[in-house]
């Protein structure tokens, strides 16, 4: 008598393989059908309708009200209670009250640098806690001398970041100790610019232009497509980004992050996802932790753990010396009114001291006549016939160190700071010496935007603080001061 | 799981390669499946095949959050309902059962499974559609009673009931067989 399972072992025997001829036809016509459907593919073609409507502001609130009305008339309809919906804009202020955040995702290097015929995904997997300055991020590289697939985990404790690298004879760690002023700065630059996966500088800004361009259900959960491109930074290609972000309507959760690029025309080419983004989520404070791992070769401790200078070479004053020329922007700031801050030092190696430039400097005066100036800035990309004009705002003075602080005003309307993504230094060289060995960076990406006095205070005095013996700010500088003379120095130098 | 995933990550953005290795991975699978579905090897085949060149076009569009097998399960078993509810079911011939049978590793063992899967066959033939896809898709596909259910869209509990009903009915029909 047969049970029920002696009848389920029967059916389990059924076993059909698949003969070569059945294989060869579909694989054979698969392929086919892939290869033909890759030929066809138009990743950009999307309708712009969207995009069009959102040129004004007043538009921009039409079709958001629009937007609204429809996804909450929908929202209605399904019965979930609520008719509040989320858009892109709510995304960006959760991301930027958070406390914590978790974002795990893959990125895909250049095709050229890998090994083997295509490239692979490289992970990365990064934990926030932006409430006690800490962080723990792991992200794969390739690593070209080796050809191999490295893996970095940097670990920030508030005070030290240890840098854990694999490699060929197992993980090396190194230690650097950041000042209380670079740990707030260092979390907020993270939170502006890598929250999303080191997309860089200003990405928030970019995107919460986002327009919404479709829907998808995702295991029963809907999501509204958000999509902005942006021009990226390269200086000599034009290179553009799109980035589509997955919203929840009725959460604002974020439930997806995909990153395309392109260059000079060519098709939009994956380059990052985003698969967990987690918000507010409970992270244990073991992960913080700045214990070598066990067996690991340490190259520095926490003992001597080196402080870098802020915005410095990263090398050290005896290394430098092997530049004849050195100019270094150490950070830049962009006030409210278009206006631009730059800290920034030049020096011969052959200089004892450089006391004798800033002397009888007054602040809206001529800059410094430092071997090499950094006259006046232009916009990347350069908008023609735009330029930044330079003058004194201040100086602080560091161990034998001189930095300028200067003041750059625009000469004509400035455009708005997310339709750039930085700035070029226009220099004069003012020394007689061979200049070979120079070292000099001349463009600005990572400059942080001021709005208000308080963040003045704490950005661009807390900055000057950390250039100065003993934390002294230069007398009298305020953000009102600051904008008044920019004003008044506009008007001497408008076009 | 993981090579699933990295697999479905390369097909997506266009690697022949990857489709190769699913289509490897699952082919057996998928045409067990198909076949227990629609007791019929060569619309099977067909099934599988036209499945597979789809799934090819349709790369770009495709969003996979669960798992893989999983998928290709539930699309090859929609396509075979969709061709069962287009014919008009007939009791297989001996030479389609014998088909199948032809298939199974061991020729020692096709004497004794020909006998079993005719009959079993003919069991089958005397089931509801829906009692027999349960069975199949739960012990051929490998399917969860969630993920049947969802495929039926029906609840878990009906799901769980057609599957128990289906095995006493295919009992009953081979013991009266045995018997006589």
């Amino acid at each position: 008598m047969r049970r029920a399972a002696d009848i389920e072992r029967l059916i389990d025997k059924i076993n059909v393989v698949p003969g070569a001829e059945m294989d060869q036809r579909t694989l054979g016509d698969a392929l086919t059908a892939h290869n033909e459907s890759r030929k066809q593919q138009r990743p950009e073609s999307r309708p712009r309708i969207g995009r069009i409507i959102m040129k004004s502001r007043m538009t921009r609130f039409a079709a958001a009200a629009a937007v609204v009305a429809a996804v909450a008339f929908g929202t209605w309809l399904v019965n979930s209670g609520t008719t509040e919906v989320y858009g892109m804009d709510d995304v960006v202020r959760f991301v930027n009250q958070a406390e914590t955040l978790y974002v795990k995702g893959s990125y895909f290097a250049e095709p050229g640098l890998v090994v083997g015929e295509t490239g692979e995904p490289l992970p990365f997997d990064y934990q926030y806690d932006f409430e006690n300055d800490r962080y723990r991020r792991t992200r794969a590289s390739l690593d070209l001398s080796e050809g191999k697939i490295i893996e970095t985990t940097e670990v920030f404790d508030g005070e030290y970041i240890m840098t854990i690298q694999s490699g060929k004879s197992g993980a090396s760690v190194s230690f650097t100790r950041l000042t209380q002023f670079q740990s707030r700065l260092l979390m907020l630059t993270l939170r502006k610019s890598h929250l999303l996966g080191d997309l860089g500088q200003g990405v928030l800004a970019h995107i919460v232009d986002s327009v919404r361009v479709g829907d998808e259900d995702v295991e029963g959960t809907h999501f509204d497509i958000w999509e902005c491109e942006y021009r990226l930074p390269h200086p000599t290609k034009e290179a553009y980004a799109k980035i589509q972000s997955w919203i929840s309507p009725h959460t604002g959760e974020l439930g997806k992050v995909v990153v395309w690029d392109k260059q000079d025309g060519e098709q939009w080419q994956w380059r990052q996802e985003v698969e967990q983004f987690e918000r507010d989520a409970k992270i244990e404070d073991d992960i913080f932790a700045t214990d070598p791992p066990v067996g690991s070769k340490l190259h520095s401790t926490k003992e001597t753990a080196q402080t870098i200078e802020l915005g410095g070479t990263g090398m050290s004053p005896l290394d430098e010396t092997q530049y004849r020329l050195l100019m270094k922007i150490h950070i830049a700031f962009t006030l409210g009114d278009g206006s631009v801050i730059v800290c920034w030092r030049s020096r011969l190696a052959t200089e004892s001291s450089q006391a004798e430039y800033f002397q009888g400097l007054e602040t809206g005066g001529d800059l410094p006549n430092l071997p090499l100036v950094i006259d006046a800035l232009t916009t990347m990309p350069e908008i023609e016939g735009l330029r930044y004009i330079g003058y004194h705002l201040a100086y602080t003075k560091k161990a034998d160190r001189y930095y300028e602080w200067s003041l750059y005003v625009p000469d004509d309307d400035p455009p708005a700071r997310s339709a750039i993504f930085g700035y070029e230094a226009l220099q004069t060289y003012n020394t007689i010496d061979d200049v070979d060995a120079t070292y000099n960076n001349n463009r600005i990406y990572g400059d942080l935007a001021i709005e208000t006095a308080d963040e003045f205070d704490a950005w661009v005095l807390g900055a000057m603080a950390e250039l100065s013996e003993d934390g002294i700010v230069p007398e009298g500088l305020t953000h009102e001061k600051v904008i008044r003379l920019a004003k008044e120095l506009r008007g001497s130098v408008a076009r | 799981m993981v090579e699933d995933k990295l697999l479905m990550w390369r097909f997506k953005r266009g690697s022949g390669d990857a489709l190769a290795r699913i289509y490897e991975k699952y082919k057996g699978y998928l045409l067990t499946l198909a076949s227990a579905l629609l007791i019929d090897v060569n619309s099977a085949e067909d099934i599988v095949h036209d499945f597979f060149v789809s799934f090819a076009q349709s790369a770009d569009r495709l969003r996979l959050d669960g798992n893989l097998r999983g998928y290709l399960a539930t699309c090859v078993a929609n396509r075979a309902r969709d061709r069962i509810r287009a014919r008009q079911r007939h009791p297989i011939g001996l030479d389609q059962a014998s088909s199948m049978c032809s298939h199974v590793k061991g020729p020692e063992l096709s004497a004794v499974y020909g006998e079993e899967l005719d009959r079993l066959t003919r069991a089958i033939d005397q089931l509801p559609n829906e009692q027999w896809e349960v069975v199949a898709l739960r012990i051929k596909g490998r399917m969860k009673f969630r993920q049947i259910a969802k495929l039926q869209n029906s609840s878990v509990k009906t799901v769980q009931s057609r599957y128990r009903y289906g095995l006493q009915k295919l009992r009953l029909i081979l013991n009266s067989e045995v018997e006589k």
